[in-house]
């Protein structure tokens, strides 16, 4: 103690230690009010304290070799010299006094703890700060040992660190280093950044060594984070499959990414010389040019265009446009994406597409053409045939009306045949006729009642045969939703053929209704006459196939031929189920729509 | 005098058997007969007495049956005639277009001989007996 009186601190007491205070960190720190501290404070470097360290601590020894010269003079010589030593000593403690104001405001707002230590005596004085930093009570007068801080330097970095003071000590090093503490009240690792000076009072000739300790655990968990970040977008940005500029209001390029280099064949060195004007075709090819003049930040724009590579040909891409504003200055970023693929398939498709639309329209032309030489063949032979069947049939009867007495039974029997032969002919020609007929007329579908169309045409068989006696069994009200004029055809058919084969039967009977046939609603027609063989079903609905013979059952073989055709128009289809000389029956269908089940 | 009957028609077969069943029927009217459009309406442009009726195929060489009887309507001379379109095709689009143009009727020619004389039996009955005539057009000459 007597050693530190007679040498006491060169600066730090300035700011008296409160030993009750506590030692926390940060609670010195921000009592300082930044408002009061001038700006120009807050911007020292560490280079700077130290310097300011240095020149307090001559002033302070200037102020002390004042008070001990006074102290030294003899009480009897006249109060002259010690007046004036008096007033100088004033002057020098006025002087010092503002500037340590000063920079222990800029210290205390930056955290930065000032030690000193005099290697002539190997005292060390902390200022409040330091004990705040390493987490340490403060003394009453700021005389801290040695072994206190090397307990708190990280015991890896220690050795190091000794080396460096003893450097610093042998007048061999200018102190600036980093190293890791443990703080003593919480044992927090923290980061600190040191400087030192050294110092040799010009009178005493004692040598002090002058520092400071900066906790910078923060800032640089901060910049590892920032730094982490950076590398994290940067590689974002150099992996991304999208290319990707950054530029400058003015056009010019600051950064782009490698998908970019590789896009546009430039390398990032010449792309960091070029504008974004060089990579844009010119404004007649290009009416977008430029258009990333207009955006604003938060306002991206996404438009296709194409871009310039470095070999003159053009890719389209589909370029994301966005900007942000940096003190006052916006910066323009691009993320292109190469949609020459896309581009391609797109044209591929709507080539296909237009093939298919070229095939649809040469096919409809096609069928077209069919339908017309189909109406054209229709009506040439209801033409053509048809005439000199009539000159057939017609002169065969004037032979055999106006030479009967010079023809024989056999001669009239072959002229009849002709005729029957013509007939015939002539009507197999209209049942092809209304076939093709039904196959081109316009479907006109209407609720209608199946039940009172069977009646009417039963009645008008009835009337054509009145000597025939038929017994009809009609569901009544069987309603369904179809084309009169073509259903008309379809009942016509099945009835004419049911009325037809059970001529020969002793009690004919015909019936219409409706059934579950096949698991599905069906309509029939059913008889008790000839029937037919099971084995020769499938002939039943071809034209002009037959069954029986012209003899037994007059026909063309169209009818039924038409009936399938109707109700496959409709969308409904036909079946039948017979047994020879067991009957008939005609099962068929509509579109379960268009059926309504009798009630 | 008996007012005639114009056969329009190419077919020779045809006109010969119409012919018959017109004498087997003893329809005694004059049959003028005509072997295409262009003859017909000459002869109907220069007749003095029009014909009681125009029988007119549709399938003609050089004007067609129905260009015929657009310029039988069209004349205010002919416009009246009673105009019976006989032929072999039963086309529905025929069948439209000639009512259209103001055909009296529509008739499909049998193959049948047997029933064609009774075609063209009723047709000389209704058109040469029952049918009221139109009353007959002021000749140019004559106004």
């Amino acid at each position: 103690m007597k050693q530190v009186t007679d040498h006491p601190s060169i600066i730090i007491n300035q700011e008296p230690l409160n030993p009750s205070e506590p030692a926390t960190g940060a609670a010195e720190k921000e009592s300082a009010d930044p408002e009061l501290i001038p700006t120009s404070l807050l911007n020292f470097s560490e280079e700077t304290y130290i310097t300011l360290l240095q020149e307090s601590a001559l002033l302070r020894t200037h102020i002390y070799q004042l008070e001990k010269a006074l102290k030294n003079q003899n009480p009897d010589d006249d109060g002259k010299p010690k007046q004036e030593l008096k007033e100088r000593l004033l002057m020098a403690r006025i002087l010092p006094a503002s500037s340590l104001q000063l920079m222990n405001l800029a210290t205390k707002t930056a955290g930065m703890g000032i030690w000193e230590w005099n290697t002539t005596n190997n005292s060390i004085h902390w200022d409040k700060r330091m004990f705040d930093i390493y987490g340490i009570p403060p003394t009453f007068d700021g005389l801290v040992d040695y072994s206190t801080w090397k307990k708190c330097v990280l015991p890896e970095e220690l050795a190091e660190q000794e080396r460096e003071l003893q450097l610093l000590v042998q007048g061999q090093g200018g102190g600036n280093r980093e190293f890791h503490i443990r703080r003593a009240s919480d044992g927090k690792c923290l980061l600190l950044k040191a400087m030192e000076a050294l110092y040799i009072d010009p009178v005493m000739g004692t040598q002090w060594v002058l520092g400071t300790n900066l906790d910078i655990t923060e800032k640089a968990m901060a910049e590892t984070a920032l730094m982490e970040s950076e590398l994290r977008f940067r590689t974002y940005i150099k992996e991304s499959s999208d290319s990707m500029i950054l530029f400058k209001g003015s056009g010019s390029i600051i950064d782009s990414n490698k998908a970019t280099c590789d896009l546009l064949g430039y390398s990032p060195q010449e792309l960091l010389t070029m504008n974004v004007a060089q990579l844009e075709p010119d404004s007649d090819l290009n009416p977008s040019r430029e258009v990333w003049r207009h955006i604003e930040p938060g306002h991206p724009l996404l438009q296709e265009q194409q871009l310039r590579c470095k070999n003159k040909t053009l890719v389209p891409v589909e370029i994301k446009m966005t900007c942000y504003e940096y003190k006052g200055e916006k910066d323009y970023f691009w993320l292109a994406r190469d949609i020459r693929q896309r581009k391609q398939d797109e044209a591929a498709i709507k080539k296909l597409n237009n093939e298919l639309e070229q095939r649809v329209k040469e096919r409809t032309a096609d069928l077209a053409a069919a339908n017309q030489e189909l109406e054209a063949f229709s009506y040439s032979v209801s033409h053509d045939l048809r005439a000199p069947l009539r000159s057939i049939d017609g002169f065969s009867r004037v032979l055999l009306e106006d030479y009967q007495d010079k023809l024989d039974a056999a001669g009239k029997d072959s002229l009849q045949r002709v005729c029957a032969a013509s007939q015939r002919m002539g009507q197999l020609i209209s049942d092809l006729l209304e076939l093709s007929k039904i196959s081109r007329k316009e479907l006109y579908q209407i609720p209608m009642n199946f039940s009172a169309m069977v009646h009417t045409l039963a009645d008008e068989l009835q009337q054509q045969e009145p000597g025939r006696k038929v017994e009809f069994v009609i569901q009544p009200e069987i309603m369904g939703t179809a084309d009169p004029i073509l259903m008309r055809v379809v009942f016509e058919n099945l009835l004419e053929n049911a009325w037809k084969f059970t001529a020969r039967q002793k009690a004919p009977r015909i019936e219409f209704g409706q059934t579950i046939a096949n698991g599905v609603s069906a309509f029939f027609v059913r008889d008790n006459g000839a029937g037919f063989d099971m084995a020769y079903v499938d002939k039943l609905f071809g034209a002009f196939q037959r069954l029986h013979s012209m003899e037994d059952f007059p026909g063309t073989g169209i009818g039924l031929a038409s009936v399938q055709r109707i109700l496959r128009r409709h969308g409904g289809i036909i079946w039948a189920e017979g047994k020879v000389n067991l009957g008939a029956t005609f099962y068929f269908t509509l579109p379960e729509t268009n059926n309504k089940p009798a009630s | 005098m008996k007012k005639n009957i114009l056969l329009i028609e190419d077919n020779p077969d045809d006109v010969k058997l119409t012919l018959r069943a017109f004498e087997k029927n003893k329809i005694l009217n004059e049959i003028v007969v005509k072997t295409d459009g262009v003859e017909g309406m000459e002869y109907l442009n220069r007749c003095t007495l029009l014909p009681a009726l125009v029988l007119l195929d549709l399938q003609l060489p050089r004007m067609g049956g129905i260009e015929v009887l657009r310029r039988i309507r069209t004349d205010p001379r002919l416009k009246l005639l009673p105009v019976v379109i006989m032929t072999s095709s039963r086309e529905e689009r025929d069948v439209n277009e000639v009512y259209h143009l103001g055909a009296n009727s529509f008739i499909c020619k049998p193959v049948d001989f047997e029933q064609f004389t009774e075609v063209v039996r009723q047709l000389g009955m209704y058109w040469l007996l029952l049918n009221e005539p139109p009353p007959e057009p002021t000749s140019p000459s004559i106004s």
